[in-house]
């Protein structure tokens, strides 16, 4: 073997050690990073979540840091580099292989001579033992890596992760001892459930086989029971486990709103959705009496009837007599309830009473108001009350023998901007005195001005009489007057109720046309006609009937923003949007479907609390996510299910007629 | 265009089937009246009286209710009342009685509890007595409390039932019924416009 042969068989020696170590330490630090990262993830659930992070995080670290090993290797590509590294380990061999190296032959001979040059230098090569050399130099740094390689895989195993398939062997390094109970496969599958109804519904006992959820009544005690020790096994909240017969079991009540309970055993996570059936209150109806009345003499027998009923059972019920005596602002009131009829439990009854009103000793616009109330046999968070609506009977008032219930009303407001009537009658009157010393125009031009201002009476008037409301918006101090043909002829007026506005309006409406041809002294009995009778009309007894009070127009460009007084509107608080449970589930949902092949028991879990939350409010969502996760649960196709979550949260398709109209894309 | 325009705000009487639901019948004029004058407020000219089985109620932000006779909710009034504060709408209801031992005042706690929850009494330094007047005592006294009339108490809260951080039922045992039920026109007459409380009460339902 030439010197050169020795110098690449070294080459290949380390190139193959350099890969070797390369890979092994790479191997290593990735194995070591994902080991170190299922115990973090004890403490830190979320990194559990994301374990293919941590595999991806921990590849490239792998690759990293082999590469950098290889980097640093690189020099080994070169024969001269690799010649050296030996003579640096064998000095004896005197720069033979880097001459050898160097002449790029070996044996290498003298250039003009051609006889063998080196021989002297080859046998010195041959001398020493380069490959044990390389081999020994070698040695420490391979061991060295493969080393590191086995502590990293072991540390891995022993770690909670289940790189190896299965779960990772903390438990059995864990001070609880040997865990026998423990067995390598999740324990809490196929689990049973066991219901007992509170005593006050009297229900059986019931057992779930490995069921996603609970479907139980408010209260009743729930038993989960799984195969193997309690060693290890967590519950959501403060759950406790207990175990007996080598069989784990947690016991509790069922809560009165939706819940999700979390078991974990090691990194195996499962949820059952707690899906509490609240006991709703009784329902109950009064047969009869089936309406109100008013009676003109008390004297009447009231016969009740009551029907009652609750999805549990029932416990008592009674009816109520309200007796309100006053009018005005001073009423009294006082009670009178029967006595209490039993139930006994049953589930539907019904009751009655009979009720004298004479022997209630009601007098004038007395009021009788009675309901029938029931309660059921809810001891836990109960009772559940319920009445029925509320039967009035009314004693009517001597004065009011015409069978309507009539009140007195307020007096229409009176539009107070408008100059008044008797203001008119003064200006006119003392027109009429100064008209002989006036200028025609003069005369026109004050008869004209009064004659508009009484034209706004007479339409106000107008207003009031057909109930126009538009018309009092309309019309506007400064908006021209109406010219004579424009108004509105007195027998335009017609189904008028009240005379005295009547008359008023046909007095006014001469007198504003007197006035409009200036004629003031012929407008003055007409306008003192008219105030007479707006005098009757404002003085008059208003009436109105109950149940209908005066419908009042306010006048509001008139009234806008006069105030003398200063409000001040504050910086507003933003009303928060209404909290919408179905576009907030929506969402969710989407990101959970997207979940499902990623990461699956993520998914379920999502599926599970989303179940939990849609529970009170959409219930065929929630009825639809529990039929998923069971389907997922079972490994069967769970598109179906699906697809009813997905319908019963956006609610139908949208179908629209024909083809969309085209907006020029 | 599909879908509602914005309407004007119409000031709304609630109908009830048990009581006397019409007793104040010229305060919502008067109220209408305070809010155009001292807001710019889109308000119509005249109230609204709406049965409370109805569902047209749900369309007004604010439903105003009084009384003196028992007051009680049929189901299709508790149904509808409660889907109007759900959906962001307030009551104000006001014992025309002003007496707590009175009939209306016990009826209408006991149907308010049985519908929303048990009415608290709202702080009296609650937005409703700032966001537009200033009250700096919480609600004003009304002439009805202050001259002994009814229980002969002059009521230091109102209560209210939260809905939210927002007032869902506002309820008054102060009988503004009585002291707000005036034409309109009459307030020129006051020195102190005392119908104040109810712009705030107004602006407070439309824009928290």
């Amino acid at each position: 073997m030439t010197a050169l042969e020795r110098v690449r068989g070294s080459q290949r020696l380390l190139g193959a050690a350099a890969v070797t170590q390369a890979l092994a330490w790479g191997v290593a630090t990735t194995l070591a990073i994902v080991a170190v990262m299922s115990f973090l993830a004890l403490a830190i659930p979320r990194l559990r979540d994301d374990s293919t992070l941590t595999e991806i995080v921990a590849l490239v670290f792998g690759i990293a840091v082999a590469g950098a090993l290889l980097w640093r290797s690189r020099h080994l590509t070169s024969t001269s580099r690799v010649a050296l590294w030996i003579e640096e380990r064998i000095p004896e061999l005197h720069y033979s292989l880097v001459t050898a190296v160097e002449q790029g032959e070996s044996p290498f001979k003298d250039s003009q001579t051609g006889s063998p040059f080196g021989q002297g230098l080859e046998n010195a090569v041959a001398g020493q033992d380069v490959g044990r050399v390389t081999l020994t130099a070698l040695r420490r740094g391979v061991l060295a890596a493969v080393a590191g390689l086995v502590v990293a895989a072991l540390l891995l195993y022993v770690s909670p992760s289940s790189a190896f398939g299965r779960a990772g062997t903390r438990p059995r390094f864990s001070p609880f001892g040997t865990a026998s109970g423990v067995p390598a496969a999740s324990r809490l599958e196929d689990i049973q459930v066991q219901i007992t109804p509170p005593a006050y519904a009297g229900g059986r006992t019931t057992t779930l086989d490995d069921p996603s959820s609970v479907a139980a009544l408010t209260g009743s005690s729930v038993a989960i029971r799984g195969k193997g020790s309690a060693t290890g096994l967590t519950a959501s909240g403060s759950t406790r486990i207990s175990e007996a017969g080598g069989r784990w079991t947690i016991s509790l009540l069922m809560p009165a709103k939706p819940a999700a309970l979390t078991l974990r055993d090691r990194t195996f996570e499962r949820i059952i959705v707690l899906d509490p059936r609240a006991d709703a209150p009784p329902k109950i109806a009064l047969a009869s009496s089936l309406r109100d009345t008013t009676l003109r003499t008390p004297r009447l027998v009231v016969h009740l009837n009551a029907i009652v009923s609750d999805d549990i059972g029932l416990d008592a019920g009674h009816f109520e007599y309200l007796i309100t005596t006053g009018s005005g602002e001073i009423f009294k009131a006082r009670t009178i309830t029967t006595p209490v009829v039993q139930f006994n439990g049953s589930r539907s009854a019904s009751m009655s009473a009979t009720l004298d009103i004479a022997s209630l000793k009601l007098g004038e616009g007395d009021l009788v108001s009675m309901r029938a109330i029931a309660q059921d046999g809810n001891t836990l968070s109960g009772p559940g009350v319920a009445t029925s609506d509320t039967r009035t009977i009314r004693i009517a008032r001597a004065d009011e023998y015409d069978s309507l219930a009539i009140d007195a009303a307020a007096p229409q407001p009176i539009d107070s901007s408008a100059t008044s009537q008797r203001m008119l009658i003064l200006m006119t009157e003392q027109l009429v005195r100064e008209q002989p010393k006036l200028l025609r125009e003069e005369l026109v031009k004050r008869a004209t001005e009064i004659g508009e201002l009484e034209e706004r009476i007479r339409r106000r008037v107008h207003e009031i009489l057909t109930e126009n409301p538009e018309e009092i918006v309309a019309e506007q101090p400064g908006d021209s007057a109406a010219t004579i043909e424009q108004m509105e002829a007195p027998e335009e007026i017609t189904g008028a109720k009240n005379p005295d506005l009547v008359a008023a309006y046909n007095a006014l409406w001469q007198a504003v046309r007197s006035l409009r041809i200036a004629e003031p002294a012929p407008a003055l009995p007409p306008m003192r006609i008219a105030l007479a009778a707006l005098d009757r009309a404002r003085l008059a007894n208003r009436l109105y009937l109950r149940g209908a009070p005066p419908k009042i127009i306010v006048d509001l460009k008139r009234v806008r923003l006069t105030g003398k007084e200063k409000g001040n509107s504050n910086t507003r608080t933003p009303r928060s949007f209404a909290d919408s449970t179905r576009v907030r589930l929506s969402a969710r949902f989407n990101a959970a479907l997207d979940l499902i092949e990623k990461q699956p028991a993520r998914a379920m879990t999502e599926l599970a609390l989303m179940r939990v939350e849609a529970l009170p409010s959409l219930p065929d969502f929630a009825a639809a996510l529990g039929q998923a996760t069971d389907a997922i649960r079972a490994g069967r196709d769970a598109t179906l299910p699906l697809l009813r979550a997905r319908r019963a949260l956006d609610g139908p398709p949208v179908v629209t007629p024909g083809l969309p109209q085209w907006t020029g894309g | 265009m599909d879908g509602r325009l914005m309407s004007d705000f119409t000031f709304c009487t609630g109908q009830y089937d048990s009581g006397d639901w019409d007793s104040a019948p010229t305060l919502p004029a008067n109220l209408i009246d305070s809010v155009a004058r001292y807001t710019s407020i889109a308000v119509a000219p005249s109230g609204a009286i709406v049965p409370l089985s109805s569902g047209v109620v749900l369309e007004y932000p604010l439903v105003y209710l009084t009384g003196h006779l028992p007051f009680r909710f049929s189901e299709a009034e508790r149904r509808n009342v409660r889907k109007l504060v759900e959906r962001g709408g307030m009551l104000f209801i006001d014992d025309h009685n002003h007496d707590i031992g009175g009939v209306f005042h016990k009826t209408a706690m006991e149907e308010i509890a049985r519908t929303f929850s048990q009415p608290k009494d709202l702080p009296n330094d609650h937005e409703i007595y700032r966001c537009f007047f200033k009250f700096g005592d919480g609600p004003p006294a009304t002439s009805h409390e202050l001259n002994g009339w009814g229980d002969n108490l002059v009521h230091k809260n109102l209560q209210a039932v939260m809905q939210g951080d927002r007032i869902g039922v506002l309820y008054s045992s102060k009988d503004y019924s009585s002291e707000w039920n005036y034409s309109p026109d009459s307030k020129r007459f006051s020195t102190v416009d005392n119908t104040r409380f109810g712009v705030n009460i107004i602006v407070y339902a439309l824009t928290r």
